[in-house]
């Protein structure tokens, strides 16, 4: 496999008062791939998504990410680049409340410098099966509802990677398989790689790739 | 520009979506601009009014009983209560000094609804520059001559009759044997004038039955008023220009309230109020003087409500300051998901500044609407106020000022807000938050 990567790690280490939150000496994401990212409580998956989606600078070693490295640009740039090319989904964080579901696809849009596209955004609800309520503030979303809206949010700008924060913790059973099975049908809809961390057992099955993180 | 956009975009809906807040922000911020603009406007314009009556009338003489703030404010401005009577006797010693111009002889003391009779050649047209809207002067007793807001207040026109009362308040024992009728109704001037009702000094004097045939005084040449029906001082016609028949001399014929007095020079007032204040019988006042003063402490009135004004708008940013600032901590999660959408630290940054400013300019700008309102109110509720001729349709270049304070107050008001959220450490934030 000669093709680059869409995701690259090598020799990452983050520290933070003296411990070492994560380790990682090499780590590899292709294109279209799925993997996820398991381990206890305290084990640097959180950690590591950052890193990964230029939150946060590791104190050694490089992330490239679709060929940029991403130590190498600005902070401006950083979120820029970021918005472009990331959709994150966290565990409750969904939307901006003072928008509609509507108004917060296209924000997602705005901040990825990409043009206005209403019939994106509808197509895009009609998937997550939200569109009656693309006019609904987040208030009045249902905990599913409000995950699926923002996994909505999270691919609308059709990004290369899509990175999940324990997107199902929040969530029951149905839900939460739900859940998975958007994000996967909406990486492969896009072409995105997706990485989801996470230390719910219940979707471990539905992945090939696993990368394990062992408590620091 | 594409942050800028997104930023305002984000700013109006978060606004939008704490309207009630917001609102209450505005008004807060709108009550101390209003405050700080009805003062300035008052202030600016009664001290207008103030310097304009005070302008043309250079000496006031009344007697000793009476101070010359009174003299002024009954005399020129029409705002006190009229002092003690003048004896005949000076008009007559006053129109023979070199150092003066001219004399005006006013009789205070009735009023209609609120609005002073003034008995008075119509000499004292041409003191306030007055021209006649309608009709002409009077030429006989009983006949007025009214001002422009007086006609408008009272609803009087050319031909209109109407009944004086004894004092100022309404209510006072109504002359109801002696009705007047109007002859004449006054352009607006923007002074005293505006407001006065007046008449000759005859029908003053008839009215209260004060007999003013022969003058007491042997030295002048009396006018015999009683056979005559047009005495000389009312037959003038209104010239618009200062004692324009000055070559008659007039002949007083009973008390009168006190001499309105032009003289020749500056240097001429001052020595003819020396010497007037050294006798045992005059007092004398200079308008321009006691405008000074008087303004000079309505100043100090205005300073502290100016302070007053500032304090309020202070309170108004400190309150958009505490819960902008209080709102970050619940806002933080939005502030990581926006970073994390890949808005940047200028974008967040720009979202809260961007609140403080709309809010700022909001309530700056209905706070100027609100003064200007409140003045206007003023001047069409209270007669006082009308009287310092009040208008909530003039601007002031000093708004400009308020306007740029109440801007600034909000915006930094905005401003720790906007750092916190410049400064919040996503990845943290968003690991606490999940």
């Amino acid at each position: 496999m000669t093709e680059v990567p869409l995701i690259a790690v090598d020799s990452l280490t983050v520290r933070a008062g003296g411990r070492t939150l994560v380790s990682l000496p090499t780590w590899r994401l292709g294109e279209g791939e799925a993997a996820l990212l398991i381990g206890p409580s305290g084990s640097g998956k959180t950690t590591l998504l950052h890193v990964l989606a230029g939150l946060l600078a590791p104190s050694e070693g490089q992330v490239i990410v679709a060929g940029q490295v991403l130590g190498a640009l600005r902070a401006a740039q950083l979120d820029r680049f970021r918005g472009a090319h990331f959709g994150i989904v966290f565990q409750t964080l969904r939307l901006v409340r003072a928008l509609t579901v509507e108004q917060n696809l296209a924000l997602a849009l705005a901040l990825a410098g990409k043009p206005k596209a209403p019939a994106r955004i509808a197509e895009t609800l009609a998937r997550v099966n939200l569109s009656h309520l693309a006019k609904a503030r987040p208030e009045r979303l249902s905990v599913g509802e409000g995950q699926r809206a923002a996994i909505a949010r999270a691919v609308v700008t059709q990004p290369r990677v899509i990175l999940a924060d324990e997107p199902t913790s929040a969530l029951d059973d149905a839900n939460a398989e739900a859940a998975v099975a958007l994000l996967q049908a909406e990486a492969q809809a896009c072409g995105a790689g997706l990485v989801i961390a996470t230390h719910d057992g219940r979707i471990k099955p539905r992945f090939r790739s696993v990368l394990e993180l062992r408590a620091a | 520009m594409r942050g800028l956009g997104i930023a305002f975009g984000l700013t109006l809906a978060s606004l939008r979506a704490r309207a009630l807040s917001t609102g209450l922000y505005v008004l807060i911020l709108a009550l101390g601009v209003a405050a700080a603009t009805a003062l300035l406007l008052f202030s600016a314009q009664s001290e207008r009014r103030l310097e304009r009556d005070a302008r043309s009338i250079d000496v006031v003489v009344g007697t000793k009983a009476s101070s010359p703030l009174q003299l002024v404010m009954a005399g020129v401005f029409h705002v006190d209560t009229a002092p003690a009577n003048i004896p005949a006797r000076a008009e007559a010693a006053l129109r023979a000094d070199p150092r003066v111009k001219g004399v005006v002889p006013i009789a205070l003391g009735d009023s209609v609804d609120g609005y002073r009779i003034v008995g008075a050649p119509d000499t004292i047209l041409g003191l306030y520059g007055a021209r006649f809207a309608a009709g002409a002067g009077y030429t006989a007793a009983f006949q007025a001559v009214v001002g422009a807001d007086a006609a408008r207040g009272l609803g009087l026109t050319v031909g209109s009759r109407f009944v004086g009362a004894h004092g100022m308040a309404s209510g006072g024992h109504a002359h109801g044997d002696h009705p007047y009728t109007v002859v004449g109704v006054l352009a607006p001037t923007g002074s005293a004038v505006d407001r006065l009702v007046l008449t000759s000094l005859e029908s003053v004097w008839d009215v209260h039955g004060i007999a003013h045939g022969p003058s007491p005084t042997p030295e002048v040449v009396h006018d015999h008023h009683e056979e005559n029906e047009t005495p000389s001082a009312a037959a003038a016609p209104a010239q618009g220009r200062l004692f324009a028949n000055r070559g008659r001399i007039e002949a007083p014929r009973a008390d009168v309230t006190m001499l309105l007095v032009t003289v020749r020079s500056p240097i001429g007032a001052e020595s003819l109020m020396r010497d007037l204040n050294a006798g045992p019988d005059y007092l004398a006042a200079r308008p321009a003087s006691e405008a000074v003063r008087l303004y000079r402490l309505m100043g100090l009135g205005g300073q502290v409500l100016q302070v007053f004004a500032f304090i309020l708008i202070g309170a108004a940013a400190a309150s958009v300051f505490t819960t902008l600032y209080a709102a970050l901590r619940e806002r933080r999660g939005e502030i990581a998901l926006l970073r994390a959408m890949g808005a940047t630290r200028g974008t967040v940054f720009g979202v809260l500044m961007g609140q403080g400013l709309v809010i700022a300019a909001a309530g700056t700008v209905l706070g100027l609407l609100l003064g200007h309102g409140l003045i206007e109110g003023l001047a069409m509720t209270s007669a006082q106020a009308a009287g310092f001729g009040l208008s909530g349709f003039l601007a002031h270049p000093g708004e400009v000022l308020i306007a740029l304070g109440g801007v600034l107050a909000g915006t930094l008001a905005a401003l720790p807000a906007a750092i916190g959220a410049y400064r919040t450490d996503i990845a943290r934030t968003l690991a606490e938050a999940g």
